[in-house]
């Protein structure tokens, strides 16, 4: 793992975008799974996540919840995914993020996650 | 007490995702208990800067939850091991449904994965469960689904 590359190249309030490098020689792959590499399904919430914070840099912002995640195909090494994030229930103490991650035009992963503020 | 060498002997994840370090509890085909440690020698901190504040050593979300799905996936494979992916089938997850994060993790603990079997259909199965820290709850899981494809249907390597 390098960390979490996201590169947000739209952020427009409630609609938030991010394109993530999947590096073919990321250690992830050695592991997931030796002569099958498939990127762990998981990680693609950590880069929703990290689409978020890159946009929202907030003190005592905290994932609190993952309502709801479909996989459904898997991610190869190499190429890039982009990320879609549609920001609703927006209140003082939090929010929700539907998103939708995709390679090319086929969406790969659907998911809902809960957000709030914290005392930092 | 189930150590990595029998973890290894069940499942396909190696470094750096093993993310289980031993078992000591199970009830085949229903229940499970797994642990995993927590460190800051683990590769998600090798890149954090200097002056990084306290919030940025909190363990990734992705990775409580792929350590505790791979609890899951101990459980769903004790009866049936699939250690090599290209001898079997390739696990993938399917879903996840109400995942609750109470708490964020910092190295140095011990995460105690719970999981139970809801229902086991086909080449598919359904969990749910939780993570404690020392007896505190930092996740609960409603329901995980794991699906165990061909990896021949799904082609080798890239």
């Amino acid at each position: 793992m390098r960390g979490w590359p996201v590169r947000v190249t739209e952020d427009a309030g409630d609609r938030i975008r991010s394109v993530v490098e999947i590096a073919a020689n990321d250690p992830v792959f050695e592991g997931h799974y030796p002569g099958f590499p498939i990127l762990p399904g998981l990680y693609l919430v950590q880069y929703v996540d990290s689409t978020v914070r890159a946009v929202r840099c907030v003190p005592g912002l905290r994932m609190v919840a993952v309502e709801r995640v479909r996989f459904l195909r898997p991610v190869r090494p190499g190429g890039a995914v982009s990320v879609e994030i549609g920001v609703r229930d927006e209140e003082a103490d939090g929010f929700r993020c539907s998103a939708t991650v995709s390679t090319g035009t086929e969406a790969v992963c659907e998911m809902r996650l809960r957000y709030r503020q914290e005392a930092a | 007490m189930t150590g990595v060498d029998r973890i290894k002997a069940l499942i396909p994840h190696r470094y750096p995702i093993l993310l289980v370090d031993r078992v000591s509890e199970v009830d085949p085909g229903r229940t499970l208990v797994a642990h995993k440690a927590v460190t800051v020698a683990e590769p998600c901190y090798a890149h954090l800067p200097e002056d990084a504040p306290a919030q940025a050593y909190a363990y990734p979300v992705s990775l409580l939850l792929e350590s505790w799905a791979q609890s899951a996936v101990i459980l769903a494979c004790w009866l049936k091991p699939n250690p090599d992916v290209l001898a079997g089938k390739v696990e993938l997850a399917a879903g996840l449904r109400g995942a609750e994060l109470l708490a964020p993790v910092y190295p140095g603990v011990v995460l105690e994965h719970r999981v139970q079997v809801l229902r086991e259909v086909d080449e598919a199965a359904v969990v749910a469960g939780s993570t404690l820290v020392d007896g505190e709850t930092v996740l609960r899981v409603a329901q995980f689904t794991v699906a165990l494809r061909d990896s021949s249907v799904l082609g080798v390597g890239v």
